[in-house]
């Protein structure tokens, strides 16, 4: 499974991988005004630059392994890939919003300008063979592409030669299930969800979802079950009523 | 107030509505709503939707009073909670079509699947819960109609059809709290809870019957008919126990999670939640327990009003105010969408009043116990029924008032003069700041810009227009990068016609066609003659750009410059005394040289 290991610290914020991305996807009519304004991520902005306490932490989709997106999407617009970007088919899309609602890291966008908007977020360029555009744009080599597990291997091991320069945890490793985009800081990064015992959110809410239409049945069989008994109920005591009533009566009559 | 008062109010809000909607599918939801990425759901999602759901489930619960549980003594309330749940889950629909931001795509789930989506259960159970509410209600409309058959088949069909809309109602109001399910760490944790579902069908179930309660006495005071007490205070008791168990519930699940501290934190969220609390459990809690104030309406109504308020603020604090805790988030809704979201519910109002005057859905009101036949169509008097058009000019009126007032408050900009006013310099401006700090590139950081200089060089009082545009408000000073972009590549602020005189003027060409020779000097390819094919600045003025040399007084940094000079050195001076990781080090940006 492919993914990108960002290492904050060698970062200079540049910006020249957020130019790439807005050129490559064609986002903004002039890529060069991406490159020298910052911003936050936008339906303009696949990926960009946050400064957090002084240090540039590059921002994007991080295509968790289990995404909540993809869970949450009703009409399956998004999928994740076995190569590890998780992909967005517009043509299903009816713009209910609920996987930007969903993602634990605020990471989805949406074009509010437009009449007829889309989701905009970065696909990993899963369909550019030689790999993310914003990675090849990188002058310092501060964001790397590759396999995850080798990427996984190359974090560990420059924690490992320089443990005074890393916080000692790969951010995204675990985190809400785990990412394809892997963070190497010495800062905690604020954006990085806590979920219960690392859990994916999907294994939250799948088991519940599954369990649904069981549950319909049992509720229809139980009131099926419900309604017969009390009319049945209902029914002989009224017939015992009207026995009773008819003794009574014959009784005065005779 | 008089219920044709009512009708001109309820009239007015469609209107409102009506322009609203327009607005929407004409400019799309950034220009109408004030959502956000980081609050994509709002009023029309989380009150229309979520929370109007919410007070129309009457219809399912007394479907099961009725249907399943037999209780005979509640039959009176069937019909207008039916009509409640029809018109109820239908303007929910309505709003939902104009929030998602591709309507013309609505059906697309009923082909594209995605089983493990709680919003999938909630479309699905909501389709085939409106068809059921659809069947439900029609034999009250086609009684006494020609439609025997039809109608016959209907009732026949009733009983499963009951019994199929209150499973999909016990589903989808589950499935509408786990929705939210999906927010773990953005949700706050006084609403975020495993136990959502739960909490969910239970406040809406208790505050839904109050809603039929409130609206049997409503329609009973409008026509001046005396309210079935005896089947509603039964029906308020039910709902109070069912309250009761939701109150319980919520405070076990603080007990559970240890959140009980959070709730008297006096953060805003907190006071919300009492607030909240108060209003959906212990208000009508404290009224229904006293057998008393059950059999009076006053009473009723008051419990019915705190109900339903406080189901839909509960909806909204787990929908939108749950998710504003970030701090960076913020939610404001618009005119155009309070508008809307005010809007639909009036409509299927109208529809209701409508109906119970037509139909016999109030089964104690004798005087719509005939069903009357349909109007006719009369165009001199009136055009439809004596509900919507019993007084044309009255309402045409309405209208022609309600709409523009409508357009002007919805639409930002509309009536303001169109064009803007010239640049206007303030007088002894660049005397008394020849220099300024600004925030050239919108990054946060000034620089010294020389503003007279500037002035001066692009042309004085003609020149303000490139960088301040027009005068009007938010509209900012352009960008430093948009003239000094990229020293090394052609350049926008690149003056052509002074160019080619020089070229000229240095390479010695005379005569008329002096400038036509001047071409391929710099633009190299065949065609076209524009700046991409332009040999770079550099090339000529390599004295102005050389990289050892200072940067150039009037001109931008590069990112070369801006790296070595700006950064490495203060990196290697700082990285001595820091003691932290050597950022000027060459191997840090260059690891394989």
């Amino acid at each position: 499974m492919k993914a990108i290991l960002h290492d904050v610290t060698r970062c200079t914020g540049c910006m020249r991988c957020v130019e790439a991305c807005v050129a490559d996807n064609k986002l903004m009519v002039d890529p060069r005004e991406a490159r020298f304004t910052r911003g936050p991520l936008s339906g303009e902005r696949y990926t960009t630059i946050e400064e957090i306490n002084g240090r540039f932490v590059r921002r994007q989709c991080v295509h968790c392994l289990e995404p909540s997106c993809v869970s949450a999407c009703l009409v399956g617009a998004l999928t994740k890939t076995p190569e590890g970007p998780v992909v967005y088919d517009a043509s299903k899309c009816i713009g209910c919003r609920y996987c930007m609602l969903s993602c634990p890291y605020t990471a989805i966008r949406y074009q509010w300008k437009s009449a007829l908007p889309f989701i905009r977020k970065c696909d990993l360029c899963y369909d550019r063979p030689e790999g993310p555009v914003c990675v090849g744009a990188c002058p310092h080599q501060a964001t790397l592409f590759g396999e995850r597990e080798e990427l996984l291997a190359v974090a560990r091991e420059r924690i490992r030669k320089e443990p005074d320069r890393y916080i000692d945890h790969v951010f995204g490793e675990r985190e809400a299930g785990g990412a394809s985009v892997l963070y190497l800081s010495d800062i905690p990064l604020p954006f990085m969800p806590e979920t219960p015992r690392e859990a994916s959110i999907p294994e939250l809410t799948l088991p519940l979802a599954k369990a649904t239409p069981f549950m319909g049945l049992g509720v229809a069989s139980i009131l099926v079950g419900t309604s017969f008994v009390i009319a049945r109920r209902n029914r002989l005591a009224e017939e015992r009523a009207r026995n009773a009533g008819n003794e009574g009566g014959n009784g005065s009559e005779s | 107030m008089k219920a044709s008062r009512v009708r001109d109010l309820l009239f007015v809000l469609v209107l409102f509505g009506v322009v609203a909607a327009a607005i929407r599918l004409a400019e799309g939801l950034g220009a109408t709503t004030g959502l956000t990425d980081e609050i994509p759901w709002g009023l029309w999602k989380v009150v229309n939707m979520v929370a109007g759901v919410a007070i129309a489930t009457g219809g399912f619960v007394m479907a099961f009073a009725v249907h399943v549980l037999h209780i005979e003594s509640l039959k009176p309330l069937l019909r207008p909670a039916l009509l409640t749940a029809f018109l109820g889950y239908g303007s929910s629909c309505a709003a939902l079509l104009f929030d998602i931001g591709l309507p013309h795509r609505f059906w697309h789930p009923i082909f594209y699947w995605n089983e493990h989506s709680f919003l999938f259960e909630v479309f699905w159970c909501v389709l085939l819960y409106f068809t059921v509410t659809a069947l439900e209600v029609s034999p009250i409309a086609l009684e006494g109609s020609k439609f025997k058959r039809v109608l016959g088949f209907l009732r026949k069909i009733g009983g499963p059809v009951m019994i199929v809309g209150i499973t999909l109602s016990t589903l989808h109001h589950t499935s509408l709290g786990s929705l939210f399910l999906v927010s773990p760490t953005r949700l706050h944790p006084l609403w975020y809870t495993p136990w959502l579902p739960a909490l969910f069908i239970l406040s809406a179930v208790g505050a839904g019957m109050l809603m039929v309660v409130l609206l049997t006495l409503a329609a009973a005071r409008v026509r001046r008919q005396p309210a079935p007490i005896a089947a509603l205070s039964k029906a308020a008791g039910a709902a109070a126990i069912v309250l009761g168990l939701h109150l319980a519930l919520r405070i076990a699940d603080f007990a559970n999670r240890g959140a009980a501290g959070m709730i008297f934190s006096g953060q805003w969220e907190a006071n919300v939640l009492i607030l909240e609390l108060l209003a959906l459990g212990v208000a009508p809690l404290a009224i229904l327990a006293v057998p008393r104030l059950r059999r009076s309406t006053k009473a009723l109504a008051a419990a019915g009003i705190c109900a339903v308020a406080g189901v839909i603020l509960y909806r909204v604090d787990v929908g939108i105010l749950g998710y504003l805790r970030s701090g960076a988030a913020t939610y404001r809704p618009s005119l155009a969408e309070i508008a809307l979201t005010l809007g639909i519910p009036a409509a299927a109002a109208l529809a209701f009043l409508w109906f119970v005057t037509r139909f016999k859905v109030f089964t104690f009101d004798r005087r719509a116990a005939a069903p009357r036949s349909v109007t006719s169509f009369e165009p001199m008097t009136r055009v439809w029924s004596d509900v919507f058009l019993d007084n044309t000019d009255r309402l045409s009126l309405i209208a022609v008032v309600v709409i523009p007032l409508a357009l002007v408050l919805f639409v930002p900009g509309l009536g303001a003069a169109e064009t803007p006013a010239a640049v206007q310099a303030p007088r002894g401006m660049d005397e008394a700041r020849a220099v300024l700090l600004i925030d050239g590139d919108r990054d946060g950081r000034g620089v010294l810009f020389p503003h007279a200089d500037h002035k001066e060089r692009l042309g004085g009082e003609q020149s303000c227009a490139p960088c301040h545009h027009l005068d009007r408000p938010g509209d900012r000073y352009s960008s430093c990068h948009h003239c000094h972009a990229a020293m090394d590549g052609s350049r926008p602020i690149f003056d052509h016609r002074a160019h080619v005189a020089s070229v000229a003027k240095r390479e010695g060409f005379t005569g008329s066609l002096a400038g036509n020779r001047t071409c391929s000097v710099c633009h190299l390819g065949d065609s076209p003659k524009n700046g991409e094919d332009a040999k770079d600045c550099v090339s000529c003025h390599r004295e102005d750009m050389r990289m050892e040399k200072e940067p150039p007084s009037r001109l931008a940094t590069g990112y070369v410059h801006a790296l070595h000079a700006s950064c490495a050195g203060c990196h290697d001076a700082k990285a001595a005394e820091s003691g932290r990781p050597h950022l000027g080090d060459c191997a840090t940006c260059h690891p394989e040289e």
